[in-house]
């Protein structure tokens, strides 16, 4: 847990202006060259996509999770039905919209892919992660 | 009776991928490599925490990693492990909201 911690101080410090908590990056890292005229010109690194649909499967993981803790009778009060639903609805959205992606990533290795398609990929994981969130809000 | 591990395990998990999800937009805006080395180095930071706590996230959260210490162009491999990855979760999904529906019918 301690390292959630020292994680959220870091994000902290990023978000604010590039306060370096983490004080050492790894040197033998390469940049994702271009990233700032990728976003001007409506376009995306490929190392991003594949991220993000990384991102989508880890928070339909989680709302894998919350569904089955969710289903036996005796279940917690903070599943509740309508947000699950909608949790779902966002999951099965997001789905075809990952794949297509992926795909226009692998049939063009090495290209930036659409920023379009990218930021709706990123809006149904914000969708699926505030069903997440009210599952957690409600629990904790 | 509440599962009140599998709540701490999503509580956990609702951490995590606010990590990650946080950092995105910072690696989109990235015009350098430090940047990209501190999202690395935040995720690795957390890496014995999904490891030990949300083992099911440990396979994400090592692709992301492994996608954003790469190139620009994603590879083969990265590819393959996120498509791979992409079709054991929607198989678990799909089975887990059938349970959920048959459980508790729409009204």
């Amino acid at each position: 847990m301690f390292g959630l911690i020292v994680a959220f101080i870091a994000i902290i410090g990023l978000s604010a202006g590039g306060i370096a908590v983490v004080k050492e990056a790894p040197k033998a890292i390469p940049a994702i060259s271009g990233a700032y005229e990728a976003v001007v010109n409506g376009t995306v690194p490929p190392a991003l996509i594949v991220s993000a649909g990384n991102i989508f499967d880890a928070v339909e993981i989680t709302g894998t999770h919350i569904l089955k803790v969710c289903t036996p009778e005796a279940r917690p009060a903070a599943c509740d039905d309508t947000t699950l639903r909608k949790m779902a609805a966002a999951i099965k959205a997001g789905r075809p919209i990952r794949d297509g992606l992926e795909q226009f990533v692998a049939d063009h290795p090495g290209k930036l892919g659409p920023k379009g398609a990218y930021d709706l990929l990123t809006q149904s994981i914000s969708a699926i992660q505030q069903g997440i969130d009210a599952f957690n809000g409600a629990a904790s | 009776m509440t599962d009140n591990t599998s709540i701490s395990s999503t509580t956990i998990a609702r951490s995590i991928l606010g990590v990650i999800e946080g950092l995105l937009p910072y690696a989109l805006n990235a015009i350098n490599s430090d940047t990209i080395g501190k999202i690395i180095t935040v995720l690795q930071q957390i890496w014995p925490e999904i490891e030990t706590e949300i083992s099911d996230l440990a396979t994400p959260v090592r692709n992301i990693i492994a996608a954003l210490s790469g190139s620009a162009a994603a590879t083969p491999d990265q590819l393959a492990a996120l498509k791979a990855l992409d079709q054991q979760t929607d198989a678990a999904f799909d089975a887990a909201l059938a349970d959920f529906n048959a459980a508790h019918p729409a009204a």
